[in-house]
């Protein structure tokens, strides 16, 4: 190994370290469910949040004089509670009741101020087989004949 | 259904027949030796990166690339490696 | 047709089995006869085959919308258009599987096919290595992810359930199987790698096979990522082509890693040395495709378009686990073969600029990693989940690339071995003033932040030392009259003479136009929301957009509400252009989609996307973004596409080394 080699290496090793570390730091967020929320923002805020939740109703969206879509969320695979969540935006395609979102922003006041809105889709297109059971109570089911 | 089970047996037929023939059946098209195959391949390996470094050293030249003391040095170096080289492959018999 | 094209893939998993054991056997023994060696081919060419009729047939129960089987059930119906149904082999991940088997066996194949040529010592090996990649994928479509399966129902389903209307779109039947072809394409070199490191044989001819079928891989790579790019624009609405999604990021890694590859390459067949590194390049480029097709249908990371959660994701990692242990192993085992011939010599080299521009690219590679992976790591590191998204991968990536585009406009201009720092100044004077020129011009013109001028300085820099470069190929030219002029006649005997380096400068200019469109796109875009009655205008940019009327329609599955709006240039009252964006609500699953409206130009696209109408159906809201340059992001796409099929088109053999140049030097010496 010649000289040259190793002290690029090295010097790319720590300058790449660096970078990752320094924007790590600065933009990392909690990855939460609706629970989670519920249980740790009792008392008090959590900024920079990421959650991973089930749409449920009632959806509201209005687009005038500015675009919101408040709607809750609760966990995917069942458990207790729901949250409400605000965002001002354009509704995502494909958003519905019972679809699985990813919401990022920031929870206060008992809402989460959604800055970012993601339906999770199209790849995640998987309906319910007959004779499966079903998972839950709110997927969209086919009608077996 | 049937047909289904017809078309798989002449399938597995087929790829048995296509597969095992040649073992049976010389003379067969021979694979191309590759002369770095044999026992001078890294040699010859060697030689051609030489010539390509020279080819490169003179393009980088004319391109301007490189100052003509530079030039002259690399090309001294690089000239007596490839005559060891040479000298090498002579050793072992073979012509470059 | 079922029993067919399953029996089809059973045959297939038998002979890829026979070919990675008896590539083992014979490689191993000293008897390399042609007859077995044919025998092998013959076998790796049947696997593509077998897989070949299983696919069809596949179609086939697609076709003829055969409801017991379950994954035809589930992607299809029979309302779909021929075509969406036959796209719907690859909706899901049962099919997507069986195309992905069929692929790297055809690639194989295509090997086999020319395997009559190749170096006579690691045909066996590359035989048996190839059917490794195809036997795992087969085996996991054999037995985990059977897309013949027949439903489990008591009666016939009279009508399937449909495919997702999000994936009924003609660049479904462009963009996956182009991505797969990039991640299947990208096998060969690593059992080219791994048969050279078996049988011991790292010849020139070896690198050059590599290096070729790393370019066919890399290219398809390139254009199925910039099609899903593509895609994600035109359809998804939100008015950007990249995310930094994991889906997406899978399909970058190894992208990278095949990049830095190409180039390092370079070192290793003009020096012998970066031997080591070079195969850890190429086995880290496959191991990351086997890893995105992990991360994509394992559900380990939270992603907006990963598959369903499914419980394959372990033999992926026992998969990933004995790629890398392998690899390992032989290298260890060769580490005599493996020693670099030489060192480089000096930091002022094309050597130690390909070094760099390999190290810039690792780093891309491994921050996109962690980016992708911290859930998982924090997790376990720290107990608690977090998160990274696009800041980070901005903040991290924004400055690597800028170096990589700056080292993209030294490299090809600096010499091999050594260069001195006058030659170096007189190279590169030209392309450094004139950059700097640019930028000032640039912050007089109103563009001050930091880096959009140094991207858009350095994109010019790039373009000056490829100009630069061909320049002085034109005054270099031996033999001809007027050297160093433009002439056509001079520019084409230059292309015909030195076809894969030039082709690289068309690779380098469309990277070029994608830096710029990409900047543009994140530093000038300009996108409002805005809500209009029909006869009110809205401006933005340097247009103007009136609202006409409302125009409904009730098709088979949705029923559809369009706003036509007219786009003007808000210096004149003649419209450019009608657009027409769309909502969509589909009446089975009560969900809505948008269809955009785009107009595309050279300067800008206007891009439209219909939010919403009020309950009185008098007025429209609506998103409008403005994406300068964007046009050209998808033209540096083309270009890059291009240059990789110039580069990659065969040369004949052995005219490459046997020209006049160096038989001159062979004489001389």
């Amino acid at each position: 190994m010649g000289k040259v080699f190793i002290s690029l290496v090295v010097v790319f090793i720590v300058i790449g370290g660096a970078l990752v570390y320094r924007a790590t730091q600065s933009t990392s967020s909690l990855v939460l469910s609706p629970s989670e929320v519920l249980e740790k923002g009792s008392s008090r805020d959590l900024k920079r949040i990421r959650v991973g939740g089930r749409v449920v109703d009632p959806i509201q969206y209005q687009t005038e004089p500015q675009m919101i879509l408040s709607f809750s969320v609760k966990n995917p695979a069942g458990g207790e509670g729901v949250v409400p969540v605000v965002y001002r935006g354009l509704k995502p395609d494909m958003f519905a009741a019972g679809r699985d979102v990813l919401i990022d922003g920031d929870y206060l006041g008992g809402t989460i101020q959604a800055a970012k809105l993601q339906t999770q889709c199209p790849s995640k297109y998987e309906p319910v087989v007959p004779g499966a059971a079903p998972a839950e109570g709110d997927k969209p089911t086919m009608a077996m004949n | 259904m049937s047909f289904g089970i017809i078309a798989s047996l002449i399938l597995s037929l087929f790829a048995v027949w296509f597969v095992l023939s040649p073992l049976f059946e010389p003379p067969m098209p021979n694979f191309a030796a590759s002369p770095s195959d044999g026992p001078l391949g890294p040699l010859l390996d060697a030689k051609e990166r030489a010539l390509r470094a020279i080819k490169d050293l003179e393009m980088d030249f004319s391109m301007g690339k490189l100052s003509q003391e530079d030039f002259d040095q690399s090309r001294r170096t690089l000239a007596s490696e490839v005559a060891a080289i040479l000298a090498d492959i002579e050793r072992h018999g073979g012509e470059g | 047709m079922v029993e067919f094209g399953q029996f089809s893939l059973c045959i297939a998993w038998l002979l890829a089995l026979a070919v990675v054991i008896g590539g083992g056997v014979v490689g191993s023994g000293a008897r390399t006869t042609p007859a077995r060696l044919e025998s092998l081919r013959r076998g790796t060419i049947l696997v593509a085959l077998t897989l070949g009729t299983s696919l069809i047939a596949l179609g086939y129960l697609f076709v003829t919308n055969d409801y017991t089987v379950q994954y035809v059930w589930q992607y299809s119906n029979r309302d779909m258009p021929w075509i969406y149904k036959i796209t719907a082999i690859w909706g899901g991940m049962d099919g997507s599987m069986l195309l992905w088997c069929f692929l790297v066996a055809a690639f194989s194949a295509c090997v086999a096919l020319r395997s009559r040529v190749y170096p006579r010592a690691i045909v066996a090996w590359l035989f048996s290595f190839l059917s490794s990649s195809t036997l795992f994928f087969t085996t996991i479509t054999l037995f985990l992810t059977n897309p013949f399966r027949y439903l489990k129902s008591p009666v016939v389903m009279p009508d399937g359930n449909g495919l997702n209307p999000l994936l009924q779109n003609e660049y479904m039947a462009i963009h996956p199987p182009m991505l797969y072809l990039g991640f299947t394409g990208l096998a060969v070199p690593y059992a080219f790698c791994m048969a050279a490191l078996a049988s011991g044989q790292m010849s020139n001819d070896w690198i050059r096979l590599t290096r070729r079928w790393t370019l066919i891989g890399w290219t398809f790579l390139t254009a199925g990522i910039v099609l899903g790019g593509h895609w994600a624009y035109l359809e998804l609405g939100w008015g950007g082509f990249w995310a930094w999604d994991p889906v997406e990021n899978a399909s970058f890694l190894p992208w990278l890693s095949a990049t830095a590859f190409l180039h390092s390459v370079m070192v290793q067949e003009r020096k012998g040395m970066l031997k080591v590194w070079n195969i850890f390049l190429i086995v880290l480029t496959y191991a990351l495709t086997v890893f995105g097709t992990f991360l994509t249908r394992s559900g380990i990371v939270q992603s907006v378009h990963a598959f369903a959660s499914t419980d394959i994701g372990w033999t992926f990692l026992v998969y990933l686990s004995t790629i890398i242990i392998v690899a390992l192993g032989l290298s260890i085992y060769r580490r005599t073969e493996l020693k670099p011939e030489r060192a480089i010599e000096s930091f002022f080299s094309r050597e130690a600029v390909f070094l760099l521009n390999n190290l810039v690219l690792l780093s891309i590679c491994f921050a996109v990693l962690w980016g992708v992976m911290f859930p998982v790591f924090s997790e376990a590191v720290t107990g608690v989940k977090q998160t990274v998204g696009i800041p980070f991968f901005n903040a991290v990536n924004v400055p690597l690339f800028l170096a990589l585009i700056f080292l993209m406009g030294v490299g090809p201009s600096i010499a091999w071995k050594r260069s001195s720092l006058p030659q170096l100044l007189r190279s590169f004077a030209v392309p450094f003033v004139s950059a700097f020129v640019v930028a000032v011009a640039l912050v007089f013109a109103g563009v001050v932040e930091f880096y959009p001028v140094l991207a858009y300085s350095l994109s010019f820099f790039g373009l000056m030392t490829i100009l630069g470069e061909v320049q002085r190929g034109l005054s270099a030219q031996k033999g001809i009259t007027h050297a160093g002029t433009w002439s056509p006649a001079n520019l084409t005997t230059l292309w015909r003479r030195q076809r894969v380096k030039y082709g690289a400068h068309v690779i380098h200019f469309g990277v070029l136009i994608m830096t710029v469109a990409i900047t543009a796109s994140m530093a000038h875009k300009i996108e409002r929301e805005f809500t209009l009655a029909p006869g009110e205008r809205f401006s933005v940019g340097r247009f103007s957009l009136e609202l006409n009327e409302f125009h409904e329609e009730q098709l088979a599955n949705y029923e559809a509400i369009q706003a036509h709006v007219t786009l003007r240039a808000l210096t004149s009252e003649t419209p450019l252009e009608v657009l027409v964006p769309e909502m969509r609500f589909y009446r089975k699953n009560k969900e809505t989609t948008t269809e955009v409206a785009l107009r595309m130009g050279q300067r800008e696209d206007v891009y439209l996307v219909l939010a919403g109408v009020d309950e009185t159906g008098t007025k429209a809201s609506m998103k409008v973004f403005v994406n300068p340059f964007q046009v050209w992001l998808w033209y540096g796409a083309i270009i890059m596409v291009v240059g990789g099929i110039i580069v990659a088109i065969p040369v004949p053999r052995g005219a490459k080394v046997r020209d006049s140049v160096s038989d001159k030097v062979a004489q001389s010496v």
